[in-house]
């Protein structure tokens, strides 16, 4: 009697996370994976663009993945519905190249860095995420592409200098193949990077990276991640 | 019946009777045939001129291109002899439609014949009953021929009558006319004009008749005269100038030599022969001509000459006050006019000494200097040195500033020279590898330009990266252009991964940069401003349009503001075969930017030309009204871009222009250098324009001098565009 009374009250919140499952299952099937950054193999995965508003023209960046791993392993909180990316931990991008505007040093965002980049170990690093929303399903050239929105909190680093930055980053998951594109907008400040003049205000970051290809996650020992009632252990 | 060369008759043109590219060749074309019998009266005789194989010139991937002779009218053929005979055999200029080959045919008479092929109106009568043999191509001083194109010797051809014939063989001395019969019969895939040749011939209506010519000249006698260089005067009168080795084509004027004059005679010319070994003939005598025109190209007013053999023109430019600046490279009689134009400041070359010495001790030779270059004012009179600075051992160049300060540039050190007073001054050494247009010096302020590409050694698209950098006038660097790399453009966010490099630059009062730039595709970072990758810049432009081109080299044309570097407009400007819709290709030989921003160009265009309805020789849209059997035209042309280069006011082939390169003064252009009396492109032989002319026939050789008088803001005259007639 008390375990039909039981299940006669839970039905209404199972029946309420079975919607949610089958909202989100596409999302945790597409980005669900252990990604080493550092297995990137495409040699300038990275760009990244800076504006100033005090600077008439904006400069233009190039580089690779530094290292860092990050674990997608995104689950529907069954009480409130909400997707959890539960993205654990970052990465590091390195610029290692930029244009050559000469003569243009103190007209562009961080025009001192042209000179001698790859030695500057100009890094901007992603240590967490958190806040995610899912946004639109698109349909791409090879397949769908989920988007999901989130804000992270990293660091800029040129010259053993840093500036502390929280980011906007939209990541697009691939469904039928384990990677994404992120795609990143923050601020930091030049002053702190050791930039002076009209280049030492706020500085505008556009920052677009490709992972490598995803592995799997690692299987939760005991349950299968789509049974709704595995954690609730039936 | 002997043959010692075939001859092929094609039917061309607009409407076509034959199908050409990607292979599918007709075996067949509908004709009448009108000779004069030997009995005096006059026959015809209708049937198919039939080839086992047609006489034509393979291009890349098996398509075949089309040996045709052009109707003049009605699809009707006027047989015309053309240079000498043969063994007593009249000759036959066929050209194909795309101007690459002339055959020059020696033929004796048109076969009739039958063959049993199942083809409609076949009858099988008297003539051949075996097809004569395949017979040797006999080209005559063939004309360069695209890459990969070859000829091949054609295959046995007939007229197969649709009745019998009562001749086996028509003299072609009899012939009077070939009528290519329009339509289209079995076996045949009619072929007509289609695509963008047709949709930008349409939207081309050019800007009312208003770009007009004023006045167009030839200039010169017997040899080969040329205008290097020309301009208006302040006061709007117009100078040419050029090397000429020979005044005696001059009527009513008489030369004025500046400084000692040398005997000709004592210069005599030198015949060799090219690298084709072909009989060329120099002229050492050649000296620099300054001929000044009435302002409205109708007289020449004055001639001033250098000494015989003095030395080689390099530049002309005309100051503010009306005074000439010239510069010219020493040659055999330099003294005559060094030595005789008063006092002469003298700049060394130390450098130069150095290496040579070096050079001459390491090779144990003797010790040789390179030629001097002499740079002197003439007064505004034009009969004055006011003064004269020399170079020693090497080479210069020249910009005159608004200030009418002379920027000089030998090598890589440049020098400032006072217009009206001569003091030389050092400037800044300026280094610059790998510029295509070299340093560009802006009139304005004497700030200066490289443009030119470098090779992204990143292993990624693009590897040609091309850059515009500008300095000031103490060299000091102000802003790059472009200059992106490949791990920027080429990769995932931008895949611009086309090759491009700026390949030139004008600078002028106005403010504007005008670029010519190359690239081989589409996906070229001069689409966008070249300072930021995510603003497009305005691309776009009568004949513009680039896909469907299999191999890609397209010339940009870029504005740009010289102060901001943003880009006002971008163009492209390509030709298209009428009948397969695929862009064809235009080489840029000049270009200028006016004041008001209107960019003017020259070049040569391949079969296809886009040119506007109010061209100043018919076009093709409006020819077409009335000929069913027009053709697209190439060859020289002219157009006239309205600023940002979006717009085409005019468009018009240029017969006989050879090279030409332009000057502005307000809404004047003038058009300066050399023509030939008459096209000679794509069956085209329209005669060169020749308009209140100083001299209106041609004077011999392979070319004239030629000047062309423009007005860009004529009262409007719109063309008349007839209704169409069939």
């Amino acid at each position: 009697m008390k375990i039909k009374i039981f299940f006669l009250l839970a039905l209404p919140c199972l029946v309420h996370a079975q919607d949610a499952l089958n909202q989100h299952q596409r999302v945790i099937t597409a980005a669900s994976g252990v990604y080493d950054m550092s297995k990137e193999p495409r040699r300038y995965p990275f760009l990244l663009i800076l504006d100033q508003e005090a600077l008439k023209y904006p400069s233009f960046w190039a580089g690779g993945h530094a290292g860092g791993e990050i674990t997608f392993s995104p689950e529907t909180d069954l009480l409130t519905g909400d997707l959890e990316l539960n993205a654990e931990g970052g990465f590091s991008l390195q610029v290692t190249n930029s244009t050559r505007k000469h003569g243009m040093e103190a007209q562009i965002p961080g025009g001192p860095w042209m000179q001698n980049t790859r030695d500057r170990n100009f890094r901007v690093t992603f240590d967490s995420f958190s806040d995610y929303t899912v946004g639109e399903v698109r349909r791409g050239n090879d397949g769908n592409v989920i988007e999901i929105l989130a804000k992270a909190k990293g660091k800029v680093e040129v010259d053993g200098k840093e500036a502390p930055m929280e980011a906007k980053v939209r990541f697009l998951f691939q469904e039928r193949t384990p990677n994404f594109t992120m795609h990143a907008n923050f601020e930091f400040e030049g002053a702190l990077l050791g930039l002076d003049g009209k280049q030492a205000g706020p500085i505008k970051a556009t920052l677009s990276t490709l992972s490598p290809l995803g592995e799997m996650l690692p299987p939760k020992a005991g349950n299968d991640p789509s049974d709704p009632f595995g954690d609730l252990g039936f | 019946m002997k043959f010692q060369n075939c001859f092929y008759v094609l039917a061309c043109g607009l409407f076509g009777l034959f199908s050409c590219a990607f292979g599918d060749v007709p075996a067949w074309v509908g004709v009448e045939v009108t000779w004069e019998a030997s009995d005096g009266e006059t026959r015809r005789l209708s049937g198919q001129l039939e080839f086992d194989r047609l006489p034509v010139t393979r291009l890349e991937r098996g398509n075949f291109g089309i040996t045709n002779l052009v109707p003049l009218e009605n699809g009707e053929i006027q047989i015309r002899h053309t240079g000498e005979t043969h063994e007593g055999a009249p000759v036959f200029v066929l050209q194909d439609y795309q101007g690459t080959h002339r055959f020059l045919w020696n033929v004796e008479a048109l076969p009739v014949g039958a063959r049993d092929t199942g083809m409609r109106g076949l009858e099988v009568g008297e003539g051949f009953d075996t097809p004569p043999p395949v017979l040797d191509l006999d080209l005559e001083e063939p004309e360069p021929v695209d890459e990969g194109a070859t000829s091949e010797a054609p295959a046995s051809f007939r007229l197969v009558p649709a009745a019998d014939s009562p001749v086996n063989a028509i003299p072609v001395a009899a012939l009077r006319y070939i009528h290519f019969q329009a339509l289209a019969d079995d076996g045949f895939r009619r072929q007509s004009y289609t695509g963008r040749y047709v949709q930008y011939s349409r939207a081309a209506t050019g800007d009312q008749g208003r770009v007009q010519p004023v006045a167009a000249t030839f200039l010169g006698g017997e040899g080969d005269e040329h205008f290097s260089h020309g301009g208006f005067f302040p006061d709007g009168r117009i100078y040419a100038a050029g090397m000429f080795h020979d005044l005696s084509f001059l009527a009513n004027v008489s030369p004025r030599v500046i400084g000692r004059d040398t005997n000709a005679s004592d210069y005599p010319p030198v015949h060799g022969t090219d690298r084709r070994g072909r009989e060329q003939i120099s002229y050492p005598a050649s000296a620099p001509v300054i001929f000044v025109f009435s302002e409205d190209l109708s007289a020449v007013e004055e001639v001033i000459r250098l000494p015989w053999a003095s030395g080689q023109l390099a530049d002309v430019q005309v100051g503010n006050d009306g005074a000439l600046y010239v510069a010219l490279r020493e040659r055999q009689a330099f003294e005559s006019l060094a030595g005789h134009v008063g006092e002469v400041t003298v700049v060394e070359n130390p450098g130069h000494v150095a290496q040579a010495r070096q050079r001459a001790e390491a090779r144990a030779e003797e010790l040789r200097l390179a030629e001097d270059a002499l740079l002197f004012r003439l007064s505004p009179n034009l009969r004055n040195v006011d003064w004269a600075v020399r170079f020693q051992h090497a080479g210069i160049g020249f910009t005159r500033l608004q200030s009418d300060r002379l920027v000089v540039q030998r090598g890589r050190d440049v020098y400032f020279v006072e217009g009206p007073t001569g003091d030389v001054r050092q400037g800044p050494n300026v280094e610059h590898g790998r510029s295509h247009s070299g340093m560009v010096v802006d009139p304005r302020d004497g700030s200066f330009y490289f443009g030119g590409e470098y090779h992204s050694g990143t292993g990624l698209e693009p590897w040609r990266c091309p850059f515009l950098r500008k300095f000031d006038p103490e060299g000091h660097p102000v802003w790059s252009a472009y200059d992106w790399t490949g791990p920027i453009v080429g990769v995932q966010f931008f895949r611009l991964v086309s090759d491009s490099a700026v390949n030139d630059v004008i600078a002028d009062n106005s403010g504007r940069l005008l670029l010519r730039g190359w690239s081989d595709g589409g996906n070229s970072v001069f689409t966008r401003q070249p300072y930021d990758l995510r603003k497009p810049a305005r691309v776009g432009g009568t004949a513009s349009s680039i896909w469907g081109a299999s191999v890609l080299s397209v010339s940009y044309l870029i504005q740009m503001d010289a102060d901001s570097m943003e880009v006002s407009g971008v163009t492209r400007f390509l030709s298209y075969l009428p009948t397969s819709n695929t862009p064809n290709s235009i080489s840029l030989r000049a270009y200028h930017q006016m004041e008001n921003g209107q960019v003017a160009i020259f070049g040569h265009s391949a079969f296809g030309l886009i040119e506007t309805q109010d061209s100043w020789f018919d076009p093709w849209y409006v020819q077409y009204r009335t000929n069913r059997h027009a053709l697209a035209r190439g060859g020289p042309f002219f157009a006239l871009y309205a600023e940002g280069l979006q717009t085409l006011r005019i468009s018009t082939i240029l017969p006989g222009a050879r090279a030409i390169d332009f000057a502005a003064k307000d809404d004047k252009l003038l058009l300066f250098g050399s023509a030939e009396p008459q096209n000679n492109s794509y069956g085209d032989e329209t005669p060169a324009m020749t308009l209140n002319a100083v001299q209106s026939e041609f004077g011999g050789g392979r070319q004239d001098a030629y000047l062309l008088l423009v007005n860009t803001a004529g009262d409007p005259n719109p063309p008349q565009i007839p209704e169409r007639s069939w």
